[in-house]
């Protein structure tokens, strides 16, 4: 049986667009273009992953409105934000709401088809018991479990999205090694388009890491370049 | 020159220096108005003194003779004398009073013994004057033959000798025969009992001199003696005979009984003089003359008033008039009026003099009223003035300074509405809220500005989005079709425009969030230098190169804003910068500024646009090397970067014109 895939998107023809990617990768799309409606067929029938704009119609926040309400009756419900707001106050809204990811638009249907896929794996991972498949990457006091997505420092778990959990794996898998700005987009499923969006997730991921351990200081940036993972 | 608002007004201040002229000239008029009327009064009451004195020929002792209507003297004058007497017999002192001598000839003859009197050789004159407490008589006698006492000739009244008799001889005169003596001593002999005895007597003093034509005598006479009577009786007896000593001729001065009693009179008349006191003139020094010029009664100390004004009435016969002249006491109004009788005969002049200090005074004293006026007016205004265009000036620079400061340098509005001259009601206050509502305007266009990106990302996203998920479905769905090498080409067309979008964007977000990032110690010529030798690597077609004369200095800031910002300034270099060519980083430090320059030897800056290129969607230079959107965001974005951490951005052509330099200044982080 296929996954369902729930599409809130209030362009009748980006949404179509949607539906018809998200159908011709083997997903079956539930697609609205209204909030009210979606939530009403989402509550009854939740789908298994939901991909949500935040404006939708009149409402600015409609998404967010929709997220609330749904994550309320469906906890478990992996969302993805997909939306034309690059603000940072949005995004923080968004990933705090409880979604796994934001994405902002202009987007590539194939990446995010990935991610889609990338969350059904991970949270296949995590129903199935522990053991099983690749064992977690250790380096230093950080564990990172790529199956599960979870992110351990010191022993105290890290809280991120997906986009960021990637980073941290693409640079912890070699420590010492330069990952260049490029093929951290690469890994992130991230169309590349100036070092500095590289730099603003990055931002975020010192921000977690230091909230866990102020002494946090593994992720070094090498100008121009990229960033690498300190080796201990 | 500039002149400022205070030098201005100041000068026109000195306009005020007009009224003490036209306060000098009004003065000048009110004075000669005065001077007209005092004039004019003072010639009233010159007239009235003349009035009073009509006619009065008691007051002159004048007497109309009645046969020939002529005006005769009735009294001999006794001059006032201005200095004392020697009894010499000598004339220099009289010199003053011989103009009221009088001449006794013929008409005087009291006796004459068959022909003997010579009208032309013969007669005397006579002067009266008074010093002190004596009365002094001066007879010049004219005789061709003087016969005085002698030895052989020891009988007084049979030489030439001169009877003098005090008082009337007939009630208790005393009489006197003086004798031409020899010597210029004087024998003084009274005439005592009935029979003519004479008798030396000491009252009297006198010398005598001979002259060419005759003697003079001069005789002192205590003045209580004469003061009794007022009259004295003098006769001159000729003797030319020397041996019978026979008397030729007796002249002497005629009086209505023809006794040779000759009425004195002082000159200075008491009369007059009540008459001149009663007037009362403050100021006004009053003087009566007679008709022969004498000085008879004066209000003044000084002697004598204005002479011309005497001589034109009593010569001349003018009538009453007024001058102004100049007198030692400064000028003076004079006023004369004649004194006349009913038949129009002239009996004497009254002469009014005023000083014009009471014009003069007024006038200075209206003048220096005026010139305090004026000064002080003036002070006033130039204090005011001053005051006023101070605060104008003041204000204006507070308006200007705001004005100024209202819009920083990268030409946004820091301030919308002005605070200086916000509530005044005048051009000021216009002008400043004028000001605010241009500011006002200009933010709204500024805002406009600022979120047009946002807006621009915002309204083309949605689409942008639509063709690019269509395009993938699109390609999914035909592999390797017909349409394949359009849906490449629209997919390279979405992605430009899509990395137009994210530029707008990147600058939105780097405005809106530099401010809130937390910053820190971080080396910079560490990461400059890093970031450096790291894209020697990326940017393989030009010579990148670094050098550090700055040492190690830490900037307070954001390694990875700092690197975005070296991002774009690299770029920038490569976009411009020939293949091949050179694109050196050079950190210098001065001071507590570091300075990144980075230069690259690609076409110079057009004028007038190094101050611009690091405004939002402005592209400084024509077509960058490698075919890529160029909005003028990426400087702008360095702009915004550098003022973030406390710096500024410059551009300019190098010195040598071969390139363009791009240079940052940022501040050094304090030590600690």
């Amino acid at each position: 049986m296929s996954k369902i895939i729930g599409i809130v998107e209030d362009d009748p023809d980006q949404l179509e667009n949607y539906a018809d990617a998200m159908r011709r990768k083997g997903y079956e799309p539930v697609a609205f273009s209204k909030a009210d409606l979606a939530l009403e067929a989402f509550t009854k029938n939740p789908p298994d992953l939901a991909v949500l704009d935040i404006a939708l119609g009149a409402d600015v926040d409609g998404g967010f409105q929709l997220c609330r309400s749904l994550l309320a009756a469906h906890p478990d419900l992996p969302v993805i934000f997909l939306t034309d707001r690059v603000d940072e106050i949005d995004k923080i809204s968004g990933l705090r709401m409880g979604a796994w990811d934001y994405e902002t638009k202009p987007i590539s249907l194939n990446f995010l088809a990935e991610k889609v896929a990338a969350i059904f794996r991970i949270m296949e991972s995590r129903s199935q018991p522990q053991g099983k498949g690749e064992g977690p990457i250790k380096t230093g006091d950080l564990t990172l479990d790529e199956n599960r997505m979870t992110v351990t420092w010191k022993g105290t778990p890290v809280d991120l999205t997906l986009t960021e959990f990637r980073i941290v794996a693409a640079l912890c898998r070699r420590p010492g090694d330069v990952k260049s700005y490029e093929s951290l987009m690469d890994s992130a499923i991230q169309t590349v388009v100036a070092n500095n969006t590289v730099n603003t997730h990055v931002r975020h991921i010192r921000k977690k890491f230091v909230g866990v351990d102020p002494t946090f200081d593994k992720i070094q940036n090498e100008y121009a370049l990229g960033y690498r993972w300190a080796e201990d | 020159m500039r002149l400022g608002i205070r030098a201005r007004l100041g000068f026109l201040a000195l306009a005020f220096l007009v009224i003490p002229f036209l306060g000098y000239i009004s003065t000048v008029e009110m004075k000669r108005f005065m001077l007209r009327h005092q004039q004019s009064s003072q010639l009233i009451a010159a007239r009235a003194m003349a009035a009073a004195m009509h006619g009065r020929y008691d007051l002159f002792h004048l007497q109309k003779r009645k046969k020939s209507g002529e005006l005769e003297d009735t009294a001999l004058y006794i001059h006032r004398a201005s200095g004392p007497f020697r009894i010499d017999g000598d004339s220099a002192e009289w010199a003053a009073a011989v103009g009221s001598a009088r001449r006794y000839g013929r008409e005087s003859l009291l006796m004459e013994s068959g022909s003997g009197f010579d009208p032309g050789a013969d007669g005397f004159e006579l002067a009266v004057a008074r010093w002190e407490t004596n009365i002094y008589i001066l007879i010049s006698v004219q005789d061709q033959a003087v016969v005085p006492l002698s030895r052989g000739r020891s009988n007084p009244r049979k030489v030439d000798h001169l009877t003098l008799g005090l008082g009337d001889p007939e009630k208790e005169g005393a009489e006197f025969i003086i004798p031409v003596s020899s010597s210029n001593e004087l024998l003084f002999l009274k005439k005592t009992g009935g029979e003519g005895k004479l008798v030396r007597n000491e009252t009297l003093a006198g010398r005598m001199k001979r002259t060419a034509n005759g003697y003079v005598m001069e005789v002192a006479i205590p003045e209580k003696v004469i003061a009794r009577t007022m009259a004295i009786r003098i006769t001159v007896a000729d003797v030319d005979d020397r041996t019978l000593g026979r008397v030729k001729s007796v002249v002497g001065p005629l009086d209505e009984g023809r006794k040779g009693l000759l009425r004195l009179a002082y000159q200075e008349s008491p009369q007059i003089q009540s008459m001149l006191g009663n007037l009362h003139l403050s100021g006004v020094e009053a003087m009566v003359y007679d008709r022969a010029g004498r000085l008879r009664a004066s209000t003044s100390r000084a002697n004598g008033g204005d002479d011309l004004a005497v001589l034109r009435i009593l010569s001349n016969g003018a009538s009453a008039h007024t001058t102004i002249r100049q007198g030692l006491k400064g000028e003076m109004v004079v006023a004369a009026a004649p004194i006349k009788d009913d038949g129009g005969a002239i009996l004497g002049a009254v002469i009014l003099e005023r000083s014009t200090g009471a014009a003069q005074s007024m006038q200075d004293k209206a003048m220096e009223n005026t010139l305090w006026g004026a000064m002080l007016a003036f002070l006033v205004v130039a204090a005011g003035l001053a005051v006023y265009s101070t605060r104008l000036s003041l204000r204006i620079h507070g308006l200007r300074g705001e004005a100024e400061k209202a819009i920083d340098q990268a030409g946004r509005v820091q301030v919308e509405t002005l605070q200086s001259s916000r509530e005044s009601g005048d051009e000021i206050g216009d002008l400043s809220r004028s000001i605010s509502g241009l500011l006002k305007k200009l933010r709204r266009h500024h805002d406009f500005l600022t979120i047009l990106p946002r807006t621009l990302k915002h309204e083309i996203n949605n689409p942008l989005n639509t063709i690019t998920v269509s395009l993938e479905n699109l390609a999914a769905q035909e592999p390797e079709g017909a349409g394949d090498k359009y849906i490449q080409s629209a997919g390279r067309g979405a992605a430009r425009l899509r990395e137009i979008v994210d530029n707008l964007a990147e600058a939105a977000s780097v405005e809106d969030s530099i401010k809130e990032e937390r910053f820190e110690g971080v080396s910079l010529p560490m990461i400059v230098e890093r970031y450096m030798e790291n894209s020697a690597g990326v940017y393989r077609d030009h010579q990148v190169r670094f050098v550090n004369l700055a040492g190690d200095c830490a900037i307070i800031g954001s390694d990875s804003r700092i690197e975005q910002l070296l991002d774009k300034l690299m770029d920038n270099a490569a976009d411009f910068a020939p293949a091949g060519g050179v694109i050196e980083t050079r950190l210098e430090r001065k001071k507590d500024r570091v300075y990144l320059t980075f230069y690259n030897d690609g076409p110079p800056i057009p004028e007038g646009m190094s101050e611009r290129i690091f405004d939002s969607l402005v592209a400084g230079r024509e077509g960058g090397e490698r075919g890529r959107a160029h909005l003028g965001i990426g400087l702008y974005v360095a702009r915004v970067i550098a003022e973030g951490h406390g710096g500024s951005i410059s551009a300019g052509n190098s010195p040598d014109g071969k390139g363009v330099e791009i240079c940052m200044i940022l501040p050094v982080a304090p030590k600690g």
